[in-house]
């Protein structure tokens, strides 16, 4: 009886479900670190492989901070090669290749958006764009507290595990983020 | 930061998260599904190394074998050489003498 409570707290018994209820979310921050669609996509399913390949055996309460982790350390991969790609290809900074050279089809647009009027949508969307910009100045460690703690909703404990500190560290970081987004998004209107 | 802008702040978050392009959607249950079958390939991908070792290993032992198998089938020429020098080495007489030995068993007995 305890496990089917922690399934029902959890929401996931498999690791189908599990990555299921992850999938979106893990893509969204990846693209906030990366900038970009594609290099987030290779993130999230490289992080989707080596949890299913290296860790399906764990308890379903381990898959969420080890999922997380590898997802960190596939970022910080993705930031070390472009690092070397902009050292050996000096030119290839100036291929800009971010999410708003893509052209999008209309249709792609329109699921989960139709209770909102576009007035609200133009506004949902100029404040996602400014967070995101807000949450891409942040240090690294910084955003990654960020992203656990406030996104994610992840303890303090799970966070560290996660990030491979200490809680007093993971505490530091995420007051600090909070405090550099409070500067940053001063403006920040939310109706 | 107040704890109302973090509200907003997550719940601008949820519904990014919310509102994710099908196409990205579509990208993304087809990395989910390759995640997963991949544990299937990989059990399968497990098996040749054991395979491997195993065929290895019988012909390890095949090969010694075919190596020990001529040295006594060696032997055996050797010794039907030395039986044949040993045939060669008696003369006709002694030849004679042998073919006649069961005659002269059966004079003996009756003597």
């Amino acid at each position: 009886m305890p496990v089917k409570a922690t399934q029902v707290e959890l929401g996931y018994s498999s690791i189908e479900e599990f990555l299921k209820t992850i999938e979106r979310r893990a893509f969204h921050m990846a693209r906030m670190a990366t900038g970009n669609a594609d290099s987030a996509m290779d993130i999230v399913q490289d992080s989707m492989f080596k949890l299913v390949e290296k860790y399906a055996h764990k308890t379903p309460q381990e898959w969420k901070p080890l999922f997380y982790r590898i997802l960190n350390s596939k970022t910080i991969d993705y930031y070390r090669r472009k690092a070397v790609r902009d050292k050996v290809f000096p030119w290839s900074k100036y291929v800009v290749n971010t999410d708003s050279d893509q052209a999008t089809d209309i249709v792609d647009l329109t699921a989960g958006r139709l209770s909102e009027t576009p007035d609200e949508m133009m506004m949902r969307s100029q404040r996602i764009d400014k967070l995101t910009d807000a949450v891409n100045a942040l240090p690294r460690r910084q955003r990654e507290a960020f992203m656990l703690r406030c996104w994610e909703g992840m303890s303090t404990i799970d966070t560290a595990m996660t990030m491979k500190c200490s809680e007093g560290s993971v505490k530091t970081h995420y007051s600090r983020a909070m405090h550099s987004l409070r500067d940053m998004l001063e403006d920040y209107n939310y109706d | 930061m107040t704890n109302q802008a973090i509200d907003n702040l997550q719940k601008d978050l949820q519904k990014l998260e919310n509102n994710t392009e099908a196409r990205d959607i579509f990208r993304l249950a087809q990395a989910r599904n390759k995640a997963l079958s991949q544990s299937d390939s990989k059990q399968r991908n497990r098996l040749f190394p054991a395979l491997g070792a195993s065929m290895a290993s019988i012909l390890l032992v095949s090969f010694f074998f075919f190596q020990q198998a001529p040295t006594s089938m060696n032997d055996e020429l050797v010794s039907d050489v030395n039986s044949e020098e040993r045939l060669s080495e008696l003369d006709d007489e002694n030849l004679d003498l042998y073919e006649d030995l069961d005659f002269y068993y059966w004079l003996a007995s009756n003597d």
